[in-house]
């Protein structure tokens, strides 16, 4: 799967936790360190295959990456309706034809 | 200005004020918003003779400026079936709410009011929440269900504190200013009592026991806080209180997360302001300590903001700009 | 021929032309912000005097409330968009054309200056007839659901009505309306919705696609000369005008325009809506196009009663004032035409039974 983060999204550290606003969807969240350090391994202009993010997540916590799927996984589709992440079709789509 | 300003409402006289509503409408300036209201009423006079009482009596001039018009009309011919007459509110030509008994028109006028202004406002960042001010810095108190909010503003509002708002902590994100909207503040049941036995000098309106929250009355704004109406003050700290029977008073730090809760899932307008209300509340969290205020003594609930004021600056310059 | 404006609604005149606004003062700024707003104007008057580089020059008073409208406008839109994002990922690889109409369509062409300002509380969606199934089938399976009719009212939407029972989804404030024909099809003046898909034109997404101009334009004028409810529509009005500035910039849509019109059938509509465009809202058009438009429209006998039945509707009623017993009454006029315009006689009884049946339980003591 490969992700890209949403144009200007803002993420902001918030004492313990972190914050993002979406301008996409207009949703504000409160985010943990895990899905802040997801959206910190995108980038708003290049994609980025989900496993590299597990790579590198997992080498700065000392996880291996199948301990860092088991836990992130789950979380992508959250970020996407929320706005802060795009996910990029592998294919482009099927040109629709009329009726 | 073109309104004519004779005096305040309290000592020109309920039957001024009819006469006023009556004809080209009554005008009164919350600061943040103002209200050209329409009425025939001999009993919604009287109530706002009471609670408005430091107010300037205004004329709404013809061709003069108002933000909000609002009109109490008669509802329905309820008379001839023995049922009690009912009014509802109109603005703009348009009928809003559902109607109210023709003997509690304040309350009418004061939530429509305040539903005008969530709705209208949108230029700057309405929170939900109570806000005094004192030493050039503003208190700012979310309103959570349940939290005796109204009642804890209207008492520091009579302890030497400037009530800016009861009911709104409207934020221009430009000038990091609270800004007033000052308006009688609404008590509802038990602390209409509580304002009424605590301060002996509290104004306080007529009690109406048919609303939807129960009884509700109404704290006049004290003529110090209408004097300076247009006078916004900078945020500095932001209390959630809790009443709670029998307890002891607990005042305990929060996190920013916890206080960006607070201000932004509970806010009139946040979704419509978008990036400019985050990066609002955000400014705010950060450069404003948080506290919960837990209590069963309002003199000691008191005595603790006071105690937090004299310590507040001391604690700015130890700790600026916080994450 | 045409009928006057009200001079209530001076200020419609500062939508094209910002700079108008400049002479005046604040009891007609008052005027204009009230009205605007209850029409659902007033954000694109905020928009035109912006992007005129005239809001700085607006008194501070209706300065304030006009950058307030903007602000709610622009986070309705965005919010708009953001569904139209999430329902185009449902349907995405979907073998039909998925069309946007009216408001949708507007703001799906950036080149239309008056989508901006708008504040849209549904969406309205074209899909083929043959796929209405499944298209909703794709947006449930997303999250999307509709609302609950009962048997007889999802009945009608589905066979007679050109709409299925609106959707929502809990992370959205906006509702999708799905169609499969821009008028409904049990009307005496059914549209082949297979002439419309020919016709398509690409928006600024991918996923949609809009109706060609001259298509808009009618589709604009059968939407509102069609309905049930005129009154105070003058936003509809406004949006016509704006289509047809837009497009008649370019002459060869004033030669389809009325050839589509006979072809469509919707020739009575247009003529209404060039009739109060023109009058209200000063549309410029060519002299042969109007003529033919005009011939092709109501008869004399119609007019005389018609249009200012219509006028009386899309006036706004004195901002403080309440609606006039004329305009309520007026009104259930327009609802008996629209009635019998929408449904064979036969189907009209028991659907206008059931409405006053269902009416009748739900006021009955006891019930809420």
């Amino acid at each position: 799967m490969l992700l890209v983060r949403a144009a200007s999204l803002a993420v902001e550290p918030l004492g313990e936790s972190w914050v993002f606003f979406s301008p996409l969807s207009g949703e504000t969240h409160l985010i943990n360190d895990t899905s802040a350090a997801m959206l910190e391994c995108l980038d708003a202009s290049r994609p980025t295959a989900a496993d590299s993010v597990y790579l590198e997540i997992a080498g700065l916590t000392g996880s291996t990456p199948a301990e860092v799927a088991r836990m992130c996984s789950g979380y992508w589709s959250s970020l996407v309706e929320a706005g802060a992440v795009r996910v990029m079709l592998a294919q482009p789509p099927i040109p629709s034809e009329p009726a | 200005m073109d309104l004519a300003v004779t005096s305040v409402i309290g000592s020109a006289g309920a039957d001024r004020v009819a006469q006023l509503m009556a004809s080209g409408g009554l005008f009164v300036d919350y600061g943040l918003a103002s209200l050209r209201l329409h009425a025939r009423s001999p009993s919604l006079a009287d109530a706002l003779h009471a609670v408005y009482r430091h107010f300037p009596l205004q004329a709404a001039a013809a061709g003069a400026w108002a933000d909000i018009d609002l009109s109490v009309v008669p509802h329905g011919r309820r008379r001839l079936s023995g049922q009690a007459p009912e009014v509802r509110l109109a603005s703009d030509g348009r009928l809003i709410f559902d109607p109210f008994p023709a003997d509690h028109g304040l309350p009418l006028v004061e939530w429509g009011c305040n539903w005008m202004v969530a709705q209208r406002m949108n230029h700057v960042l309405l929170l939900h929440a109570g806000a005094v001010e004192r030493d050039g810095t503003a208190l700012l108190l979310p309103a959570l269900p349940g939290s005796g909010k109204s009642t804890l503003t209207a008492a520091l509002a009579l302890s030497g504190w400037r009530l800016l708002s009861d009911e709104f902590g409207a934020l221009d994100p430009a000038s990091f200013s609270l800004q007033p909207v000052l308006k009688p503040v609404g008590l509802k049941n038990a602390s209409i009592d509580v304002i009424r036995t605590r301060f002996a000098g509290a104004e306080l309106g007529p009690s109406f026991p048919k609303t939807h929250k129960g009884t509700v009355a109404h704290l006049a704004p004290p003529a110090a806080a209408v004097a300076r109406r247009h006078e916004g003050a900078r945020p500095g700290a932001i209390v959630l209180p809790r009443w709670q029977a029998g307890v002891a008073t607990r005042f305990e730090r929060l996190g920013a997360h916890e206080a960006f809760s607070a201000l932004a899932f509970n806010s009139f307008n946040y979704a419509v302001l978008g990036e400019t209300g985050f990066r609002a509340v955000l400014r705010v969290v950060r450069e404003c300590p948080a506290w919960r205020l837990v209590y069963s003594d309002l003199d000691d609930a008191l005595a603790t903001l006071g105690r937090l004021w004299q310590d507040l600056p001391g604690m700015q310059r130890a700790a600026p700009a916080q994450d | 021929m045409s009928f006057k404006r009200p001079p209530s609604l001076f200020w419609l005149d500062a939508l094209r032309n910002p700079a108008l606004a400049a002479g005046w003062g604040l009891p007609e700024w008052s005027q204009a912000i009230r009205l605007g707003r209850r029409l659902r104007l007033l954000g694109r008057l905020a928009e035109a005097l912006a992007a005129a580089g005239q809001m700085q020059a607006v008194p501070a008073q209706p300065q304030r409330l006009l950058r307030a409208e903007m602000q709610s406008s622009r986070a309705r839109t965005a919010a708009l968009v953001w569904a139209l994002d999430r329902a185009g990922a449902a349907l995405t690889g979907a073998p039909y054309p998925l069309v946007l109409l009216k408001g949708a369509a507007y703001i799906g062409q950036p080149g239309l200056p008056f989508g901006r300002g708008r504040l849209s509380a549904d969406v309205d969606i074209l899909v083929p007839q043959a796929h209405i199934d499944d298209a909703q089938a794709r947006l449930t399976s997303a999250g999307w659901q509709g609302v609950q009719l009962d048997g007889h009212d999802d009945r009608y939407y589905r066979e007679w009505s050109h709409e299925v029972p609106p959707m929502r989804h809990p992370s959205h404030p906006i509702e999708l309306d799905l169609h499969h024909t821009i008028v409904p099809p049990v009307s005496r003046n059914p549209v082949d919705a297979a002439l419309l898909l020919q016709r398509l034109q690409p928006s600024q997404w991918p996923a949609w696609q809009v109706l060609h101009p001259v298509d808009q334009v009618l589709h604009s004028a059968a939407h509102l000369f069609f309905d049930s409810d005129l009154r105070e529509r003058v936003r509809d009005l406004a949006d016509l005008d704006g289509l047809l500035r837009h497009f008649g910039r370019d002459p060869d849509f004033w030669q389809a325009l009325p050839q589509r019109a006979r072809q469509l059938g919707l020739q009575q509509p247009l003529a209404l809506a060039v009739h109060f465009c023109v009058g209200w809202f000063g549309t410029p058009m060519p002299a042969n196009t109007l003529a033919t438009i005009h011939r092709a429209g109501p008869g004399l006998l119609h007019r005389a009663w018609l249009l200012p039945l219509l006028a009386g509707q899309l006036t706004p009623s004195p901002l403080d004032g309440l609606p006039s017993p004329a305009q309520n009454l007026g009104a259930h006029l327009v609802m008996a035409r629209y009635q019998v315009w929408r449904l064979p006689l036969r189907m009209l009884i028991p659907h206008v039974q059931h409405k006053w049946q269902a009416r009748k339980a739900r006021m009955a003591p006891g019930t809420d």
